[in-house]
């Protein structure tokens, strides 16, 4: 699963740099997001918590789609951060058809139920995921490597529609 | 009227009052890491009058939970409430049934392990419970009380306090009688079996556990390097 | 302008407004808030109510009426970042908090600026302190108390809340003086290069701590002797690593391998009665 694509509403923080980086041994951090690029102080502040030795970098949408699909990254490992499902289904479709699709964290909010603790997911997100997964993307969610991921694409067959 | 309970309940309301309040500091607050094995435990055993054993099963208990992390929004299992229970059940059976060897160690560690998964549980109880907590904030906002937000906290800590002491107590109790029970009808090949249990399971797996936690390979290479050195420096020590 | 203190007064001389200032006092009570900052925590919007908490006797000083309800209504949107890492935000945001009040600032900045530190403050605090000076100071003290060293976790508790305490003290004053540029002299302390180095002498420690257990048992009444605890010691934590690399979890490891030892004792002993 290279590279490893997450969707995690706070994007760096401490569960990327203290769980997922020793555990799978990241050597870049690529955040596919509009707005980050933009924002200097969050910039800043994600060079500074990710370790020197990981290269660090935050691209809109459409440029990261094209560096995904164009660049050979051979061994090196690399994590595509997320903001949410809608993101993740603009980088799918802007020409980066991606395998498999980590969900991190994903907030509360009123439209939203409850999948686990960290991850709430309202029905238009659900009708997104819907569609990439049967395109045939991985979709598990899963907070942290030592969690057991749950497949979506099983959780959705198994409840009554 | 302390006096007219006996000696072991006594001893048991400290555990629980002690450990109660020491597990608030794991999460709800200071986090001072007064809440961590290595230091509740020997704490116990001030209280129990063991502080030797209370200190090498602390160290032990600690490895065996030195992956667990608190980050962001997951609940791990709750390290300090198992250490709670191991602690206090092997030091009530010190001070009140017979000395604490290696298979009373090996006992209350196996009956004390699934009490952070307990524990986990009831973490993830509170945390829900609380959501009636942040609702209540919304109306005092809304109807601009300060004081109501000010006293929420207090109500946050009070249910976490009641929830993980039950939790302790229940837990103690049950792993000090069983321990009480099984341990003079330990057949001495079961004997031995804990002894193993306690004297090398229980570290190596320890000891695993914490080479989890170190992130960098060379500086695995350098736990090993350390190990070689002190084991034939103590080797040799010996035969001087 | 929205959210100008009302009870504050302002020199009619000058122009533009001064910000309103909180008290020193009034910081020291945010302080001593933060150190319950977890303790409503609930599932849906984590620590707000801490954040709130925290920031009421800031807010109570600056603003009264409608003010004071909005102001406390932005403070309990969702927040989940590092307990200790909080504090640096806490004073920061005050400060921010003073410009919204003068007028000099929207109050939506104050919101974008929370949402956009609390991660990565809460991944700096989390490799630093929780994954990195934690199992540091933990091993120091195992590998002190297996040395028969009585006053080894209070060894743990000094080390580890020397930087705790001190982040979070410094944190605050440096939020409150610098606002959002904080993150300039978090950067200048450069915890993540900590991290990394602590890792080394944890590893030292655990090797150590190792090899006195190793001694500990060989030395018991009832030993195997012949090195064979060396061997039996090592054996067995070369294992469970390596099974804990592929995701068995401790527990299971725990109750696996005690079966196998009490029915592998338990066998060898039918064939080969040692044991009476």
């Amino acid at each position: 699963m290279n590279p490893f694509y997450r969707i995690d509403n706070r994007l760096v923080h401490g569960q990327i740099i203290a769980t997922w980086m020793p555990h799978l041994r990241y050597q870049r951090i690529l955040i596919a997001s509009d707005d980050v690029p933009e924002n200097a102080l969050q910039m800043t502040m994600f060079r500074m918590a990710i370790p020197q030795a990981v290269a660090f970098d935050a691209q809109p949408i459409k440029a990261a789609a094209r560096t995904l699909s164009t660049r050979v990254f051979g061994n090196e490992r690399v994590l595509v951060l997320l903001q949410n499902v809608e993101d993740a289904v603009r980088l799918f479709n802007a020409g980066n058809p991606f395998a498999n699709l980590n969900i991190g964290n994903v907030h509360h909010s009123p439209e939203r139920r409850r999948f686990t603790n960290a991850v709430y997911l309202g029905e238009g997100e659900l009708e997104q995921l819907r569609v990439l997964i049967e395109r045939g993307v991985r979709v598990e969610i899963q907070s942290l490597p030592t969690e057991t991921p749950i497949d979506l694409k099983q959780t959705l067959a198994s409840e009554p529609r | 009227m302390l006096e007219s309970v006996s000696p072991l309940a006594r001893d048991l309301i400290a555990v629980t009052a002690i450990g109660g309040t020491l597990a608030l500091d794991r999460r709800a607050a200071f986090q001072l890491m007064v809440s961590q094995p290595l230091v509740v435990i020997p704490i116990l055993g001030l209280f129990l009058g063991n502080l030797p054993t209370a200190l090498w099963l602390g160290a032990l208990v600690q490895l065996l939970w030195m992956s667990s992390l608190l980050v962001g929004a997951s609940v791990p299992p709750n390290e300090t409430l198992s250490s709670l229970v191991i602690g206090g059940a092997a030091l009530l059976f010190g001070r009140h049934v017979g000395p604490i060897d290696l298979p009373v160690m090996a006992l209350c560690i196996l009956l004390g392990a699934p009490v952070s998964l307990l524990g986990r549980l009831i973490d993830i109880q509170v945390d829900r419970e609380n959501l009636a907590l942040a609702h209540r904030a919304d109306l005092a906002a809304a109807a601009g009380t300060p004081g109501v937000i000010s006293r929420l906290p207090l109500i946050g800590l009070f249910r976490t306090f009641v929830a993980e002491a039950g939790l302790v107590a229940a837990g103690t109790s049950i792993a000090f009688f069983v321990v009480r029970a099984v341990h003079p009808a330990l057949p001495p090949p079961l004997i031995r079996a804990l002894d193993v249990i306690a004297l090398y399971l229980v570290p190596a797996l320890g000891l695993a556990v914490a080479m989890t936690t170190v992130r960098r390979r060379r500086a695995l290479a350098l736990a090993g390097i350390a190990f070689v050195v002190v084991v034939s420096g103590l080797r040799y020590l010996e035969v001087q | 302008m929205i959210g100008r203190g009302e009870s504050l007064a302002v020199a009619p001389s000058i122009a533009l407004p001064r910000s309103p200032r909180v008290s020193r006092f009034t910081l020291v009570r945010v302080l001593w808030r933060s150190f319950f900052f977890q303790a409503a925590t609930n599932y849906q919007r984590m620590q707000n109510v801490g954040f709130a908490y925290s920031m009421i006797p800031a807010l109570t000083e600056l603003y009264r009426g409608e003010d004071l309800k909005r102001a406390m209504a932005r403070h309990l949107l969702f927040f989940n970042s590092h307990p200790y890492m909080a504090d640096a935000l806490l004073g920061a945001t005050v400060r921010l908090e003073e410009d919204v009040a003068a007028g000099k600032l929207p109050p939506e900045r104050v919101t974008a600026f929370k949402a956009a530190m609390m991660g990565p403050m809460a991944a700096i605090g989390d490799s630093f302190f929780y994954a990195s000076l934690k199992p540091f100071a933990a091993a120091l003290a195992v590998a002190g108390i297996v040395s028969d060293v009585l006053w080894a976790p209070i060894v743990f508790l000094v080390l580890y809340n020397m930087f705790h305490l001190g982040l979070r003290c410094y944190g605050l004053a440096a939020g409150y003086n610098m606002g959002e540029r904080v993150f300039e002299k978090l950067y200048q302390i450069d915890l993540v290069q900590f991290s990394d180095r602590s890792h080394y002498m944890a590893a030292i420690c655990i090797g150590v701590s190792g090899a006195l257990m190793v001694d500990h048992a060989a030395h018991l009444p009832g030993a195997f002797g012949s090195g064979l605890e060396l061997i039996l010691l090592l054996a067995l934590t070369l294992i469970c690593f390596q099974c804990l690399k592929r995701r068995i979890t401790m527990p299971w490891l725990l109750y696996g391998f005690s079966v196998l030892s009490i029915v592998l004792i338990g066998v060898l002993n039918t064939f080969f009665p040692l044991i009476e």
